[in-house]
């Protein structure tokens, strides 16, 4: 694996709500190198706050375009929603441990922008011939992110209300198991309770699962030892994102 | 036809094709992808900090951003001296570049004994005491006991004949009387310096934002500190002195040169731009030759020449 630093050009910027923004950037050379699991370092030149970490939802190499689901949670990510079209940003990747390829049947867990990194990993999927089902959850309906494009790659189960009702999408994988359907892997993204409800779920049925993990980093490339993660706190920019889902619950 | 412009520099009896070098613990060459730049532009290497024991580090959070710097709580992940000489040091010494290995103890006896080990390694430049580190158990650190500071140094002097750097930090009320005591111990550099004590607190949670509590300070807050402080060493001693802290751009390693640095290290910037030193590097140049000069040491200890207006 290899990395480098490209300066990209924001393309387009859609604001899904006041909070989520999905931000198209040109950067030909890493949408080239990218692989589903990777993720990449944001950083505007005028920025004084360290890069954000980001996976894709989609890139394309053709364009050169990748598109990144940026959430606001504090004044890094704050200025990257801000960037408007033409505006340049830094990118240094594609960082992380590809996503390692195993027979299906899948399950693919998420929720809010944890769907992200799901994406280009249900069209590997597809793409490989294997039987995936999506279980996805979000606030409101336009933030269950690429809802359509899922729905075309196989079954998705989607839930708007779990805060309200205590529902959750790991109920509705629970039940399909216990009707018969037999994963070999879950693979879970942004949410700890998700990741307990997949934790339960493993307790009950023999299946490998696996977490998609956010940590603080500053580097993303291995040299500041600061996304340390699991029993043996490895480091998930380069051991990961990608962890066995015992980490989820133990960070 | 102008006069061509070199970047060399001597730290004591290490010459130095540049004076850039990361600051400990904030570069890799070995468990990482390489960077997409050839290391070999840099005038050193400096590893992160082996410990005689394996350690884990401290747990996460280790890192908290602040308005102008990073709170990081690391606490020296180490596979411990033996795997470090099999498994880690073999990616550095087939490296043509001065190799600065960087050594933290918990007794002044483990500061001798890795000091020890690194003697008979001809690819070791110069070793680095890290006496500094705000994030191990200690009961404090060496950086900040006079007594303590000495013994540790002069250990490891008295098991290595390599130039012995001592890293301070800033948490004393004179860095330059502990240079002093570092000098007098053996030390032939002082490192200058390494992070400050700092929390930060999470007002959502009320808890502490790192996961051991306290962490220490990098970035460009400290640039001021660090520079005082090389300042003051300067006065104190008459080692030569690498500065670090908050360095970001060649403007900045200049500042540092004139104080008085014959070198500096660069860390918290490169998370921010990882070839940010190939780009200092650049830049160092372009300095030069807008205000015509051809060799370092017409920079270094520049700022001492000029009067100071005594305070009373």
């Amino acid at each position: 694996m290899s990395w480098l630093q490209e300066p990209a050009r924001v393309v387009t910027r859609t604001h899904l709500d006041e909070t989520v923004t999905v931000l198209a950037l040109k950067a030909p050379r890493i949408a080239e190198m990218i692989v589903p699991g990777q993720f990449v370092m944001l950083h505007p030149p005028t920025s004084s706050y360290l890069p954000r970490a980001m996976a894709p939802l989609s890139w394309d190499s053709r364009t050169g375009i990748l598109s990144i689901v940026v959430r606001i949670v504090g004044p890094g990510t704050r200025e990257l929603q801000a960037l408007a079209p033409g505006d340049e940003v830094d990118i240094t990747g594609p960082l992380g441990t590809a996503l390692p390829f195993a027979p299906g049947p899948w399950a693919l867990v998420g929720r809010g922008v944890g769907i992200a990194p799901l994406l280009p990993w249900a069209h590997a999927l597809a793409a490989a011939n294997q039987e995936v089902r999506f279980y996805l959850s979000a606030r409101r309906r336009d933030l269950l992110l690429a809802e359509q494009e899922f729905r075309e790659l196989g079954q998705l189960t989607g839930h708007l209300d779990e805060e309200k009702t205590g529902h959750l999408v790991t109920d509705d994988l629970l039940r399909d198991m216990e009707n018969g359907w037999k994963p070999e892997q879950i693979l879970v993204c942004g949410s700890r309770r998700l990741t307990e409800g997949t934790v339960e779920i493993q307790r009950r049925f023999p299946v490998n699962a696996s977490v998609l993990l956010e940590e603080k980093m500053a580097c993303g490339i291995g040299w500041c030892k600061g996304c340390a993660s699991g029993e043996q706190w490895a480091l998930l920019c380069v051991d990961g994102p990608t962890r066995p889902l015992i980490e989820g619950v133990i960070q | 036809m102008t006069a061509a412009i070199s970047l060399a520099t001597q730290v004591g009896t290490v010459s130095l094709a540049n004076p850039i070098m990361p600051a400990s613990g904030t570069f890799d060459y070995h468990s990482s992808p390489r960077p997409p730049f050839d290391i070999h532009r840099l005038g050193a290497l400096v590893l992160k900090s082996i410990t005689w024991n394996p350690q884990k580090g401290n747990p996460p959070p280790r890192l908290a951003e602040t308005p102008s710097g990073l709170i990081n709580s690391i606490g020296i992940p180490s596979p411990g001296m033996e795997r470090f000489l099999g498994e880690v040091l073999p990616h550095y010494t087939v490296l043509n570049i001065p190799l600065v290995a960087s050594v933290a103890g918990y007794t002044p006896d483990e500061y001798a004994r890795i000091a020890a080990e690194l003697n008979s390694i001809a690819a070791v430049t110069a070793v680095e005491l890290n006496l500094s580190c705000p994030n191990i158990a200690y009961h404090h650190m060496p950086a900040q006991d006079p007594a303590l500071l000495k013994e540790c140094v002069a250990a490891a002097r008295s098991e290595t004949t390599k130039p012995l750097w001592a890293k301070l930090s800033p948490d004393v009320p004179s860095v330059g009387a502990m240079a002093a005591a570092a000098e007098a111990s053996g030390a032939d550099a002082c490192t200058v310096i390494n992070t400050a004590q700092a929390m930060m607190v999470n007002i959502e949670t009320g808890r502490l934002m790192i996961g051991a509590g306290m962490g220490g300070l990098s970035g460009p807050a400290l640039l001021p500190i660090a520079l005082a402080a090389v300042w003051d060493v300067t006065l104190h001693t008459r080692i030569p002195v690498i500065g670090v802290g908050g360095i970001r751009s060649a403007d900045d390693v200049i500042a540092f040169l004139m104080a008085g640095a014959s070198a500096v290290q660069i860390g918290t910037a490169s998370f921010y731009n990882p070839s940010v030193m190939v780009q200092i590097l650049q830049d160092l140049n372009t300095f030069m030759a807008r205000k015509h000069f051809h060799s370092l040491t017409e920079i270094i200890g520049m700022a001492h020449g000029a009067e100071i207006q005594e305070v009373r």
